[in-house]
């Protein structure tokens, strides 16, 4: 990402240069802005927006973040990026997404109904994990050992689209037993090769092509036992964890 | 005999259309055959020709087992083709 700073006093004509550096730079690819706020948005972030900004930030004492984006996903993954370690959704009920029910809405994957707030807290384990690749690198990092590393390697697994051939993928999991498997492949590793931490995240449900499948990190004091770990632990993964998935393609579905 | 639950993946829920099923047992062979019973379409699947399709994995609460293993009530089985994450 290319960094282009305008500076300049009040009213040197800061903000319409970019109005005219927006449009421009959109033809070659997305645009993203950050105004720094000295007291309150002057209505600056505003301009950038309709000069057609994907991302607009406000910077000032906190951050404001403005995205032309309305895909669920997206809000999700700047959450984790961000290094949440919780993300609590109002409303959508339609989604995928497993969810406390109040009332008698219509809603999918109801994991119960009327819950209290210390009733979710004990039943933190039937909600779902959601990681991207900074996510996983985080979790790496706030390892007690992280002192001792100094290589990260990371295997991302995404949807081959086989140019376009893939139009999307259904991912099942055996749940727990998976994430069960994947926990003891994890301390094998770290005990066969010497590394200081493995992690493992595989994604189910629905995905497109290009969308990313699993992560698999591995953190270690030096980079020589760093790659073999992760070979091993990539290929133990597909050997023994109970994951299937399914292609749907342009002339069919098959399971893979 | 003991209720047991029988959990279906892949392409075996996708012939039964269901992601598990309920029978009674007493060894997880039996689940197996009264499973096939209650839905012939798995025959072909499960025991081709009579014996057990070696391709397929058969778990008893999370590990491997085979079909002499004896079930009690409660337990969970599960039955899948080859693992393919990724």
């Amino acid at each position: 990402m290319k960094v282009i700073t305008v500076a300049g006093y009040k009213n040197s004509g800061k903000t319409s240069l970019i109005e005219e550096l927006v449009p421009k730079l959109k033809k070659i690819g997305r645009v993203g802005t950050v105004k720094h706020i000295h007291h309150e948005d002057s209505g600056d972030t505003a301009r950038h927006m309709k000069a057609g900004a994907d991302v607009v930030i406000g910077l000032g004492d906190e951050m404001r973040v403005m995205l032309k984006s309305s895909e669920l996903r997206e809000a999700l993954d700047i959450l984790a990026d961000l290094g949440m370690d919780f993300a609590i959704l109002e409303g959508f009920k339609s989604s995928d997404l497993p969810k406390v029910l109040l009332g008698d809405a219509d809603a999918k994957e109801v994991v119960a109904k009327n819950l209290t707030a210390d009733e979710i807290i004990k039943r933190l384990d039937e909600f779902p994990e959601w990681e991207t690749v900074k996510s996983m690198i985080r979790k790496v990092k706030s390892s007690p050992k992280i002192g001792e590393v100094g290589a990260i390697g990371c295997f991302i697994g995404i949807v081959r689209e086989e140019g376009g051939t893939v139009k999307e993928m259904e991912i099942e999991k055996y749940d727990k037993v998976a994430e069960r498997i994947m926990r003891e492949i994890e301390e094998e590793v770290k005990k066969e090769f010497g590394v200081i931490e493995v992690l493992m995240h595989h994604n189910s449900g629905r995905l497109v092509g290009g969308d990313d499948i699993v992560y698999i990190v591995v953190a270690s004091s030096h980079r020589k036992e760093m790659f073999p770990a992760l070979q091993s632990a990539v290929e133990k993964m597909k050997e023994r964890v109970p994951i299937w998935k399914k292609e749907i393609r342009v002339d069919g579905e098959r399971w893979v | 005999m003991s209720k047991v639950k029988i959990k279906l993946f892949a392409n075996l829920r996708e012939i039964v259309g269901v992601k598990e099923e309920f029978v009674e047992a007493q060894s997880v062979g039996e689940a197996l055959e009264k499973l096939v019973e209650k839905h012939s379409a798995l025959k072909d699947k499960i025991f081709p020709q009579g014996e057990l399709n070696k391709s397929l994995n058969i778990m008893l609460n999370g590990k491997n087992t085979d079909l002499n293993t004896e079930v009690r009530e409660g337990d969970e089985i599960a039955i899948f083709p080859p693992v393919a994450g990724g």
